[in-house]
């Protein structure tokens, strides 16, 4: 009997290092006052890219929209579309400021735009296992003031447990910005 | 049907001059072959090469194995009078003139159908790889007649302790170059020989609304692509959406002509990668009667070089509503040379452009999947699904 609960705590031990290694924390705020039934079509403005990664930028846009849509929650503007609202804004700016998030709200016919950074789209080297880290802030911002009504920081990391204990390669950078993707959009809708 | 091709093609390098001055010459006879376009309509133009390598020897050479090629299916014009009709509408790739001009250059050339074709890439280092492309334009038709997209390596018919490699390029390049014609031939011109080649199963879409319905796709627009970062990221981004438009073909999907499509965006000052207003869609929508948008982006395109390489591409595509501009399917992939191998490292994936062919394919099949009951359904507000929160 003890033998068989300490198999079972030993078990339960490995899943929850298992899922520590492979989920990090998050943070989010959320305006309470904000009546989040009010959006109904969404503009993602291309992620600013702080990481080395240069495709870090569009390939989590993508998966963003990709996810947004999934959930059903929300409808998405073409990127194409956001893209030329943006490029006829003076200098083609990709952080617009308060006034800009405004016109771009009209132009767009949104009632929110997603904005972001991805901090982090890197594959660290812990002793011969190459793992996958994902970091991206994202936040929401209503287009009728310009003010942040949602945002959020996810950091997901792809080691998986075959990775880890038998040294073969991790999951591709790819998979792991898809599941920070869906994690961000998961909070969102939730 | 592989011999009957075999003859062809040897018929065709057999055959002396396919391209005599300002002539059309008569095609071989070829016993067997059953032609679903008419003799009579097989006057064919091989337009000039699109050469996105940069080596002129070798684009003379894909052209002159294209020609070559080509002659067995179809009367060919002589090269030295497209040449100047090309020179007279001041163009020189036939995907950016007008659709007025695409007219003219059919009425001076008194031809049926253009072949257009691109060589994306060919390089030697260790082992060779060829991407190649190629479109068929049809007199007074709206739509692409055909498209094609081969790439191929000299890894590629390798056998037990390395035989069948091949090490140069030209053999490499003139079996893309056979197999792309063969291709057309098969499923253009030959009477029941039409047949995907490609096997690979559906990839389940990130995103498909329930409103689409496959069957009742229309006519669509394939946009140029955009390209994320990298060397050759406008060059890559050409490339697939050249193999956007070949798939889309395979699976019998009605592709809106590329020259309807620049000479829109063009008008629209919409000409920035990537970028689609409003307007420009809508003028697809009312002028061009286009029905549904595809266009996407490419992220990754490399290889790590040496004896096996190892490509790496990554991108992402999405189907619009060209009247509305709402996302119809969205679904992006990354894969490397070696994510689909099977034991003993088989099934590994040496050429880019490949992998790229066969990832587009596995999209796409998933796009197109037919559904049984398509049921129109509106995007919940996000209330909806965050619940009571105020």
């Amino acid at each position: 009997m003890l033998h068989k609960s300490r198999t079972l705590m030993m078990a339960t031990l490995a899943v929850t290092l298992l899922a520590l290694g492979c989920v990090m924390k998050t943070t989010q705020y959320t305006n309470p006052d904000f009546n989040f039934g009010f959006v109904e079509r969404i503009a993602i403005i291309p992620l600013e890219n702080l990481a080395q990664d240069g495709d870090a930028g569009v390939r989590s846009t993508r998966l963003l929209a990709t996810e947004l849509l999934a959930s059903g929650a929300v409808d998405v503007v073409e990127p194409g579309e956001v893209t030329a609202a943006l490029n006829r804004l003076p200098g083609g700016i990709t952080l617009p400021a308060t006034e800009q998030i405004i016109s771009l709200g009209k132009a767009l016919n949104v009632q929110a735009l997603l904005l972001g950074t991805v901090a982090q789209s890197e594959t660290t080297v812990s002793g011969r296992v190459s793992v996958p880290v994902v970091t991206i802030d994202l936040r929401m911002v209503e287009v009728e003031t310009g003010t942040a009504v949602w945002a959020a920081t996810q950091s997901e990391r792809g080691s998986t447990a075959s990775s880890r204990w038998l040294g073969t390669a991790g999951e591709p950078l790819s998979e792991t910005t898809r599941r920070c993707a869906k994690a961000l959009v998961e909070r969102l809708v939730n | 049907m592989r011999r009957m091709f075999l003859i062809i093609l040897i018929l065709a390098a057999g055959h002396p001059a396919g391209w005599a001055a300002g002539s059309l010459q008569p095609m071989p006879p070829v016993a067997g072959v059953e032609f679903s376009v008419p003799e009579g309509e097989r006057r064919a133009v091989l337009l000039p090469l699109q050469d996105r390598v940069g080596d002129s020897h070798l684009a003379l050479e894909t052209a002159a194995a294209f020609r070559q090629a080509l002659s067995a299916v179809a009367f060919l014009k002589d090269p030295a009078v497209v040449r100047d009709a090309m020179r007279r509408l001041r163009a020189r790739n036939v995907r950016d003139i007008s659709p007025a001009q695409l007219e003219t250059l059919f009425a001076e050339l008194q031809a049926e159908w253009l072949f257009a074709p691109t060589l994306h890439e060919a390089s030697e280092g260790l082992v060779p790889t060829v991407i190649l492309s190629a479109q068929v334009f049809r007199a007074g038709e709206e739509d692409v007649t055909w498209a094609g997209f081969r790439s191929t390596s000299g890894l590629e018919r390798r056998r037990v302790l390395g035989r069948g490699i091949e090490v140069d390029l030209e053999p490499v390049l003139q079996r893309a170059v056979n197999d792309l014609v063969q291709d057309y031939a098969r499923e253009a011109l030959i009477r029941g020989a039409a047949g995907c080649r490609l096997t690979r199963k559906a990839h389940a879409p990130g995103f498909r609304r329930e409103s689409l319905d496959p069957a009742q796709l229309g006519r669509v627009a394939v946009i140029p692509f955009d390209a994320s970062t990298g060397a050759r990221g406008a060059v890559n981004a050409e490339m697939l959406t050249a193999l956007a438009m070949a798939e889309l073909y395979r699976h019998g999907v009605r592709v809106a002509l590329p020259t309807m499509v620049s000479e829109t965006l063009r008008r629209r000052r919409n000409m920035i990668p990537g970028e689609l207003g409003p307007e420009a869609r809508l003028a697809l929508f009312n002028t061009h009667d286009v029905d549904q948008i595809f266009t996407g982006m490419i992220e990754v395109f490399d290889s790590q070089g040496g004896i096996e390489p190892k490509p790496a591409v990554e991108f992402g595509a999405r189907l619009l509503a060209a009247e509305n501009g709402k996302i119809l399917w969205m679904d992006g992939l990354f894969e490397d040379g070696w994510t689909r191998k099977r034991l003993f490292l088989t099934r590994r994936t040496f050429a880019g452009g490949r992998l790229a062919e066969s990832m587009m394919h596995a999209i796409v099949t998933g796009a197109l999947i037919p559904v049984d009951n398509p049921t129109p359904q509106a995007a919940p507000p996000l209330a909806q699904a965050k619940g009571s929160r105020p």
